[in-house]
């Protein structure tokens, strides 16, 4: 079986739609998106709360697929002198949330009423987990992916609490403390696998940071009021983030959300 | 049904106009508009957001779309023909109710409150539904519903009573969403 499997050999059935994230950014659309007119915070005060919530959802559930590819790839990309037994017994763990997680959000997708494959979805997140170094592809999914899954999912439990949703605020605070665990992992395997090697650490974090850089969408992840999904500091702090990083994050997300070309994701 | 669309050639989506008018004329006989009603629709192909509101003066009616509405959610900027029908079935239930005496004297649309519209559009989408047998996205206004009435049985209650209703006015609406 080969190593280091290209985003575009994923396998999905029929009812998947794959689009680039690329002509996202180049949507001809984007130019003429007025100043201020975002979709802003996912609450249900918003005209569209439903369907944005949905969207999100769906993203959600895609990114479980991507987050249990990933996990899953380092299980078998590396041998154990290049990744610890141990780093992929926990990666192993990881599938089996991610895949408990996949079935919850289709079952929440279904409860919201959306399909499966209903909007398209983007490789985005596996491409973070396709580095061929396992600390690089550790930041990539362990901190970075599963960082914005934090920030997802608290957005999405504070969604369903303030519309009295209690079927998506319960899965969502469920999933989310797995994603807490799963960040956790991430930070304390940076830490002992580049323990004596600096050098090494300050590469991985760096591409974190590129990795989170693409993952605040031009600030449609940040701690902006027009941000649809906020940056959760406490969560990130309970996983190990640091507040200099988490203020990083959220400065990147600040500046790239007044570049031009906004646009939101999907899936 | 006298059609019209503006504007008559797209630049930046893979819409039609010819195909916009074509749907329109099916969908406004499918929910009995009269044929001297005159229907024109308004795309901002500039807008991907999805709001698509309407406004009725004597018996012509303006729809105004943003082109997300339009929008296929699966292929960028390309035209969905099963979206651009509950749209537009959406839209001109609303004008069709609002030309029959009977069904009372809503709101203008931008003065309905969301909750209005979760009721109104759960009542067009519910007959379009039953007139086509199609599903007409039940699950999704469910859910749009619920967040405006509640996650509760009394809130459900209300939305069958609307989806599955037929010959409801405008007072029959507020009643049904007004909890006991």
């Amino acid at each position: 079986m080969r190593k280091s499997f290209p985003a575009s050999d994923l396998a999905r059935d029929s009812r998947f739609r794959r689009a680039r994230t690329e002509d996202r950014f180049e949507d001809p659309r984007n130019e003429y998106l007025p100043q201020g007119r975002r979709p802003g915070k996912l609450t249900p005060e918003r005209p569209d709360a439903a369907h944005a919530a949905r969207q999100m959802m769906h993203g959600i559930f895609v990114g479980e697929i991507q987050a249990l590819e990933g996990a899953g790839r380092t299980v078998w990309d590396f041998d154990d002198t290049e990744a610890p037994f141990a780093l992929k017994l926990d990666m192993a763990r990881q599938c089996w949330d991610e895949a408990r997680h996949t079935e919850i959000s289709v079952k929440l997708g279904d409860w919201m009423g959306t399909g499966i494959g209903e909007f398209a979805e983007t490789a985005f997140l596996y491409q973070a987990a396709c580095n061929p170094d396992p600390v690089l592809r550790l930041t990539g999914v362990n901190r970075a992916l599963e960082g914005l899954a934090i920030d997802v999912f608290n957005t999405m439990r504070e969604f369903g609490q303030a519309c009295g949703d209690p079927v998506l605020e319960f899965c969502e605070d469920w999933m989310l403390a797995d994603e807490v665990t799963h960040v956790k992992m991430g930070s304390d395997w940076l830490r002992r696998l580049t323990e004596h090697d600096p050098e090494r650490r300050e590469r991985a974090l760096e591409f974190q940071r590129v990795v989170d850089k693409l993952f605040s969408f031009r600030g449609f992840r940040g701690e902006g009021e027009d941000s649809p999904i906020q940056l959760a500091r406490t969560f990130r702090k309970m996983a190990g983030f640091g507040d200099a990083e988490i203020d990083t994050i959220a400065a990147d997300a600040r500046d790239d959300a007044d570049e031009e070309g906004w646009k939101a994701p999907v899936g | 049904m006298i059609v019209t669309v503006d504007p008559p050639a797209f630049s930046l989506v893979y819409f039609d106009a010819g195909r916009i008018a074509a749907l329109t004329g099916e969908v406004g006989a499918l929910v009995g508009l009269p044929d001297d009603v005159r229907v024109g629709i308004e795309v901002d192909e500039k807008s991907p957001f999805g709001k698509a509101w309407g406004a009725l003066s004597g018996r012509s009616a303006t729809l105004s779309v943003e082109g997300g509405a339009f929008e296929d959610p699966q292929r960028l900027r390309q035209f969905s023909d099963a979206g651009a029908r509950l749209v537009l079935a959406r839209l001109l239930y609303r004008v069709a109710d609002r030309l029959d005496p009977a069904f009372g004297d809503p709101p203008a649309d931008p003065d309905l409150t969301k909750a209005e519209h979760a009721a109104w559009d759960a009542y067009s989408l519910g007959r379009y539904a039953a007139r086509t047998g199609l599903d007409a996205g039940q699950g999704k206004r469910r859910y749009a519903f619920r967040i405006r009435h509640g996650f509760d049985d009394a809130s459900d209650r209300a939305f069958d009573q609307l989806w599955y209703g037929s010959g409801l006015s405008w007072p029959d609406i507020e009643k049904i969403c007004t909890p006991a």
